[in-house]
């Protein structure tokens, strides 16, 4: 059963529709993260669930509960803002217990709740400090604080982490996770990073133009995505796309390259009759591509190219080439010694290849 | 995605702002556009010492237009505009950046540029007037320095009494226009200047092609605050020589009010006010327009 | 006012750099000259300034005139000296400080963090009243102070300058919240703040700077207000403005230049001595006045 149901949901600001008939079912305790570049909707879709802004149409629900017209103080939800949003002129201990004084609780329940939730966070020596005074970091903390202090039925989070340093990034990405493992409440998680999406959610919803392109576990989001929208944005380096001609014989499937190289296919299966003269768009990762492959396997159709760039990255080796009038990208071991201007072979794995229809964009 | 639209559909929360902006709306529009109406309604009537609703169009325009002290108070505005936005632009921008080369007592010197603006043009017309009387101001003072044949009687001459209020006017304003653009020098990114220098433009140059064409829109703004002060200029005359020697130095602003006040020609003194508004809403209406625009596509 | 100036290092000769100083004090000079002369002629016996010298310091150092300027000079018709026109003045000055403030402070909060379709437009029509040339509301104003019973009243003159005090303070206050994050008014919201807690608990805190500014522009105005003063006063009510004119511009008997330049002074002495104390805030409002933004 659905715990936080978005059904239909629109919103247009004057001429421009910023969220197209968005349909969202999430489960109790279950961690989504909203990712897409900026402008896609994400944070708008965020405001509506706090009540932060009206839809145009649709309807929210939280535990069963429409919520569409209620104030973002009655929809039992806490939110933690990009800029934290702490009020300037307050110390911490009032910034956290600001909302239970306005739901009315009794200076004693508040200072107990701040107590508390200062304990979990470690943050109990800066209570008595103002915004001002506290580091990057520390906002950030306070910021949950003020979330947490009410314990709400839902969290929601605006790009929290995207102010921090890359280093404290990491560490409070961690924790948010603990903390989400701590208490098992539903989250709503707002972000550009997909790092950030796919280390933190049950499920990912990648969104574009207003719509929900794919809502998928990380896995599938990346091994699975459904269209070459998703294709590209997950993953970086991204995605290298060609576009190539798909034609079958009694063995298989054959894919011919622009410049006329061909290999087969004998695993996939794929209907044709829908494609224009067997025309599709191939995608395959970089580390789908690879420097040294098992000898005489199937799964891998080699192909020469001459190396124009070599980026070392440490752990891994970046190795850039020209294909079919693309430039693509293939991840090498960090050891590799392939030099810029050699020729090699690169080992595409074929099980690791996706097709999508050039028109629609979506997945074959 | 920039938007300060979070209103929930609570309707009370929705309707609350309006209502507590409702009340200033009503009283400006009643106290600034309504009366903007009734003024000009009466500046097509023929009211004399109290108002009348009697229609007779344009003719109070074109009296106006006929009459000579309306010709002497418009040339003087033009005179007057022209010498106290030059002076003010001019000056204004040589002290400041005279002040910005790293002047050792800048600390001392802005703030005495600057108090005249907060003084009441009363006082400063009050304190010109008898600095520029010859009687006792400034021609006897040199007089008395040993040169005796030295005349200064400006404030008494009838082709020369604007000029005085031009200097007091220049006077009270300039240093004003001196820390607008002291503030617009400070404010050009550093990354530009030091550009320039390792480009080799030398000082002067610097100046003309850098630094003055990123001031323009200092100009605009110090010209649309110039402009407007010069147009409702009416205290520091009433103080410094209430219109005189003669009516050598009226103005639009106190021709509208003797004409109304004392003349009894309500009609006419209406319409100088008609034509003082459209000459301000020519200078300030883009103006505000464009600043309004443009934090729209922030 | 303390960032980086265009020159950066004094490069220019040391002739170049004396010259500069020259005429910086010239300058100096030009704008301190008309208040010296206020200052050393206001302690003068009459017959000394008659016998020229203006800028001479006083020979015979009186107070006389400052005591004749302030409680006996002929103002009008009255004996009165300045005194009670002073007190005028301040009776105006502030209820309508206050209140063009308060106004000023929730229109600018309404129009920044509230705002509505057409929210500009009605922003710039506010604006516009601020630079009407106010001979446009003489004749229609006096007609509504005489039909409240408020003409001639210091009340009629608190009305008038709230009225159009709106427009500048309002301007003001939006920009300063313009620029307060609007994520800490949602977040106020979600804590289940409503829009006067917002203003009260979370904006007005933060709002010292600006409220400081708005006070002393409006008081600079008001206080230094003719135009108005003299159209919709009697006797009983003239703000100093209009009183000092008076004094000066009096055609009968002698011309008291020392108890003129005394008066001159206490007219001043308000917003000078404002000035003195926080000019910084005052140059933030002349800016804010002209360059938006």
């Amino acid at each position: 059963m659905s715990f936080l149901k978005i059904s239909n949901v629109s919103k247009s600001f004057a001429t421009t529709q910023v969220l197209n008939n968005i349909d969202l079912d999430i489960a109790e305790g279950e961690f989504i993260v909203l990712v897409g570049p900026s402008g896609c909707g994400k944070s708008t879709l965020l405001n509506t669930i706090a009540g932060l802004e009206n839809v145009t149409d649709g309807q929210i629900e939280i535990a069963g509960k429409d919520v569409t017209h209620t104030v973002p103080a009655d929809r039992d939800i806490a939110m933690v803002f990009q800029s934290y949003a702490l009020y300037p002129n307050m110390t911490v201990e009032k910034n956290i217990t600001f909302a239970l004084e306005m739901r009315g609780l009794s200076a004693d329940a508040q200072r107990k709740a701040c107590a508390e939730v200062a304990e979990t966070l470690q943050i109990s020596h800066l209570l008595k400090r103002k915004p001002g005074q506290l580091s990057g970091g520390q906002r950030q903390r306070v910021a949950m604080g003020r979330a947490l202090v009410r314990n709400p039925q839902v969290f929601l989070f605006d790009e929290p982490l995207s102010n921090l340093d890359a280093k404290l990034r990491v560490d409070m990405r961690t924790e948010i996770k603990q903390l989400h493992a701590k208490l098992g409440t539903t989250i709503v998680y707002v972000t550009h990073d997909q790092i950030e999406a796919m280390t933190l959610a049950n499920r990912i919803a990648v969104m574009n133009g207003g719509i929900i392109q794919q809502l998928g576990t990380p896995d599938d989001i990346y091994n699975h995505p459904a269209n070459l929208f998703v294709a590209s944005f997950m993953g970086s380096p991204s995605m290298n796309i060609l576009d190539v001609t798909l034609s079958s014989n009694k063995s298989g499937l054959t894919v011919t390259l622009p410049h006329g190289e061909s290999f087969g296919l004998n695993s996939q299966k794929i209907d044709l009759k829908s494609l224009k003269d067997g025309k599709v768009k191939m995608g395959i990762r970089p580390e789908s591509i690879l420097e040294k492959a098992p000898a005489n396997s199937k799964n891998f159709a080699a192909i020469e190219q001459k190396v124009d760039v070599v980026e070392p990255s440490g752990s891994d080796t970046f190795v850039i080439f020209e294909l079919g009038g693309e430039t693509f990208n293939a991840r090498f071991a960090g050891d590799s010694t392939v030099k810029s201007g050699d020729k090699i072979k690169f080992h595409f794995d074929l099980r690791r290849i996706h097709f999508f229809n050039p028109e629609t964009g979506d997945r074959i | 995605m920039v938007n300060n639209k979070f209103l929930s559909k609570s309707t009370w929360q929705q309707i609350l702002p309006k209502i507590v902006l409702s009340p200033s709306l009503i009283v400006v529009f009643a106290f600034v556009y309504g009366f903007i109406i009734y003024t000009g309604y009466l500046s097509a009537s023929n009211s004399k010492m109290m108002p009348s609703y009697d229609w007779i169009g344009f003719v109070n325009y074109s009296k106006l237009f006929a009459l000579r002290h309306w010709k002497i108070a418009i040339t003087n505005l033009a005179v007057f505009g022209t010498l106290y936005i030059g002076i003010c632009m001019i000056l204004g921008l040589t002290l400041a950046i005279l002040l910005d080369q790293k002047i050792r007592f800048e600390g001392v010197i802005r703030p005495i540029y600057l108090y005249p603006m907060a003084l009441s043009f009363i006082v400063t017309g009050t304190a010109w007037k008898w600095f520029l009387d010859p009687g006792i101001g400034l021609e006897t003072i040199i007089q008395t320095w040993g040169f005796e044949d030295f005349s200064f009687r400006w404030i008494k001459d009838r082709d020369m009494a604007i000029y005085c209020v031009v200097i007091a006017a220049v006077w009270q304003t300039s240093g004003f226009v001196m820390a607008m653009f002291l503030a617009g020098l400070r404010g050009i990114d550093d990354e530009i200047l030091k550009a320039a220098r390792i480009d080799g433009a030398p000082a002067f140059k610097l100046y003309t092609k850098i630094v003055i064409p990123i001031l323009k829109p200092i100009f605009l703004s110090a010209f649309v605050v110039l402009a407007h002060m010069a147009i409702k200029s009416y205290d520091l005359v009433v103080a410094l020589t209430n219109g005189g020697p003669g009516r050598a130095t009226e103005l639009p602003a106190t021709f509208m009010y003797s004409y109304t006040f004392t003349r009894n020609q309500m009609g006419i003194g209406a319409s100088s006010a008609i034509i003082m508004l459209m000459t301000i809403a020519a200078i300030i209406v883009p103006y505000l327009y464009a600043e309004l625009r443009e934090r729209k596509s922030d | 006012m303390g960032m980086s100036s265009v020159a950066s290092t004094p490069s220019t000769g040391s002739i170049a750099r004396t010259c500069i100083y020259v005429v910086l004090l010239v300058f100096c000079l030009f704008y301190l000259v008309p208040l010296y002369v206020m200052l050393v002629n206001s302690f003068k016996e009459l017959e000394e300034i008659r016998g020229g010298g203006m800028l001479n310091l006083p020979e015979n150092f009186t107070t006389a005139p400052w005591s004749s300027a302030w409680s006996t000079a002929q103002i009008g018709v009255q004996p009165t000296g300045l005194k009670p026109y002073f007190l005028n003045s301040i009776y105006m000055v502030v209820p309508a400080v206050f209140l063009s403030t308060m106004i000023g402070a929730l229109n600018g909060y309404v129009l920044s963090k509230w705002t509505f379709a057409y929210h500009r437009l009605v922003f710039g029509l506010l604006l516009f009243s601020c630079f009407i040339p106010f001979q446009i509301v003489l004749i229609p104003m006096a007609r509504v102070l005489g039909t409240f019973g408020i003409a001639g009243s210091t009340w009629g003159l608190v009305l008038v300058h709230t009225v159009y005090g709106i427009g500048f303070s309002t301007l003001f206050f939006r920009n300063y919240y313009e620029a307060f994050p609007t994520e800490l008014i949602k977040a106020a919201q979600l804590d289940g703040a409503g829009f006067f807690q917002i203003f009260r608990r979370i904006m007005l805190p933060s709002s010292g700077p600006i409220i400081v500014v708005c006070v002393i522009w409006q008081f600079t105005n008001i206080w230094n207000d003719f135009l108005f003063g003299a159209s919709f006063t009697d006797f009983d009510s003239q703000p100093i403005t209009v009183a000092l004119n008076n004094l000066v511009s009096s055609s009968t008997g002698v011309k008291e230049y020392n108890v003129h330049f005394a008066g001159a002074i206490l007219a001043a002495l308000p917003t000078l001595v404002v000035y003195i104390v926080s000019g910084r805030y005052f140059v933030r409002g002349l800016m804010a006045g002209s360059v938006k933004g």
